[in-house]
């Protein structure tokens, strides 16, 4: 108790900038998530190749070093980003990465049927995604997409070594100050904890909301 | 007048196995079909053909006059573009084996999603003809259950209301009872009767029910092997079938007295 009265206001600001990247991102990783999915299951070559090798890159590589690459090496290219920007951009890309293989699989998990029955009623193949096989697929990726989230939320300390002062670099910052490490990483490993415990309650609600809505 | 369905020389193969292997056939406008035929045959594929829900590899396909796959465009027939694939598959509607209904839409809302979206109908007026076709089938009271908490019966009969709403000129019919327990297939087979007795729409039925094929078509086809092998007169196919084949598969559902 000791430990948040002492250390849990400084920290407050670190908390706030992890949950800001890490909405960020997610939204990003949704978009990113649907994109690369759907892209995946395009029927042109080009798109299908395009989405695979994005899926692949940012699976196959580490996070951390695709952060260096975005802050420290793009700028050699003429481009340069905010370490802000950086965080938010690796974040989500690489969340969505994952995603797109979770939407892809909710998609193909849709019976063939369901595709017929759209077809026999005429309906186009727009009507027939965004109105017969998304909201059948959103169940299925509403548990797997909660767990991205929760790793989203861990790996945004990696921004730390951006510069970017979250919850973990402020930590550090306060424990060179005061030495009192055991009590800071506590509060900070509690702070993680309630924000995660607020993903997981979200996505609970979610998937309660839509089994409501389509029982079966 | 033009016959509603056109079939020359029409193939179909998956990978290796050739599924139809040249069919003719020409049903006029407000005729009732009945096809049968030992499984595997390509009854399906046939009638998912003429949905337009798979193309012929070979051959000619036409409704109402009018290929689905390939459109006139400065002269010259050219594959079609989307807008006239779906302008033929309109005029056409089906019923499956397993239902296909939208899980995550109620009785209601299935019958009224394609009336909204694809006929673009007021939301009113969707729902008038929605209730409409739902208690023509007996099923006024559910029209707000979802598809998980109906019987297989109720769940099939919202499907026919589904497809009747669209008011399509041929309606195709794929066993729509063998997924249904014994004592729901009259109830189903009525319905079909009531409908082809009104001879406003064309009707191609899928089934291995011999006696209702035999009492409410006007015509059989009998499919083997990706062949007609016999097309003609209930009567004749089942009391004077003309092959072998024909008169074999008849006697094997039917019995030899029948
Ligand atoms: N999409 C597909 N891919 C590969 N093979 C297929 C496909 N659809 C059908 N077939 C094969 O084509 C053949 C004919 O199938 P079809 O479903 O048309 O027969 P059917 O006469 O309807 O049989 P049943 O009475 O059992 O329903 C079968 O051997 C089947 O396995
Ligand atoms: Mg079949």
């Amino acid at each position: 108790m000791n430990a948040i009265n002492n250390f849990g206001p400084p920290l407050l600001g670190g908390l706030a900038v992890t949950i800001g990247i890490t909405l960020a991102a997610a939204v990003l990783a949704v978009v990113a998530a649907l994109g690369g999915g759907l892209a995946r299951l395009s029927y042109y070559r080009v798109v299908r190749w395009t989405a695979a090798v994005y899926v692949e890159v940012f699976r196959g590589t580490s996070t951390l070093v695709q952060l260096f690459w975005f802050y420290f090496v793009l700028p050699f290219f003429g481009i340069n980003l905010s370490a802000l920007a950086a965080g938010i951009l690796v974040l989500g890309l690489n969340t969505g990465a994952y995603g797109a293989e979770v939407v892809r699989g909710a998609i193909v998990a849709v019976p063939r049927g369901q595709y017929d029955a759209a077809a026999a009623l005429n309906m186009s193949r727009l009507q027939t995604l965004y109105r017969i096989v998304l909201p059948q697929a959103a169940l299925a990726m509403l548990p797997p997409a909660g767990n991205l989230m929760i790793e989203l939320l861990k790996n945004s300390a990696l921004v730390s070594l951006i510069t970017i002062t979250e919850l973990t670099f402020t930590a550090q910052l306060l424990r060179s100050e005061t030495l009192r490490s055991a009590e800071i990483f506590a509060v900070v490993l509690l702070f993680y904890f309630l924000v995660a415990l607020c993903i997981t309650g979200a996505f609970r609600l979610a998937e309660g909301k839509l089994k409501k809505s389509a029982p079966g | 007048m033009n016959p509603i369905i056109r079939l020359r020389g029409v193939h179909k193969a998956y990978g290796e196995l050739a599924v139809l292997r040249g069919i003719d056939l020409e049903v006029p406008a407000g005729q009732t079909v009945s096809v049968i035929g030992p499984s595997g045959s390509g009854k399906s594929t046939l009638l998912r053909l003429l949905m337009t829900l798979d193309r012929p590899d070979q051959g000619v396909l036409e409704i109402d006059g009018e290929s689905p796959w390939t459109m006139e465009k400065n002269g010259s027939q050219q594959p079609a573009d989307e807008r006239h694939l779906r302008q033929v598959r309109g005029k056409v509607g089906m019923v499956f084996q397993h239902f296909n209904l939208f899980p995550h839409m109620s009785a209601l809302h299935n019958v009224m999603e394609a009336l909204l979206r694809v006929l673009r109908l007021p939301r009113t007026e969707a729902e008038a003809r929605a209730r409409e076709r739902l208690s023509a089938v007996g099923l006024a009271d559910k029209a707000d259950a979802y598809p998980a908490h109906l019987s297989g019966g109720q769940k099939q009969r919202v499907a026919i209301a589904r497809a009747l709403a669209m008011q399509p000129k041929v309606m195709l019919f794929d066993e729509i009872t063998s997924a249904l327990d014994p004592e729901l297939v009259g109830g189903i087979l009525a319905l079909l009767h009531e409908m082809s007795s009104k001879r406003t729409m064309t009707m191609v039925i899928v089934t291995h029910h011999m006696r209702f094929a035999e009492s409410c078509s006007d015509r059989v086809v009998f499919f083997d092997e990706g062949v007609i092998v016999e097309d003609g007169a209930p009567k004749a196919i089942f009391h004077e079938p003309r092959h072998e084949r024909t008169r074999r598969f008849v006697d094997a559902i039917l019995g030899p007295e029948a």
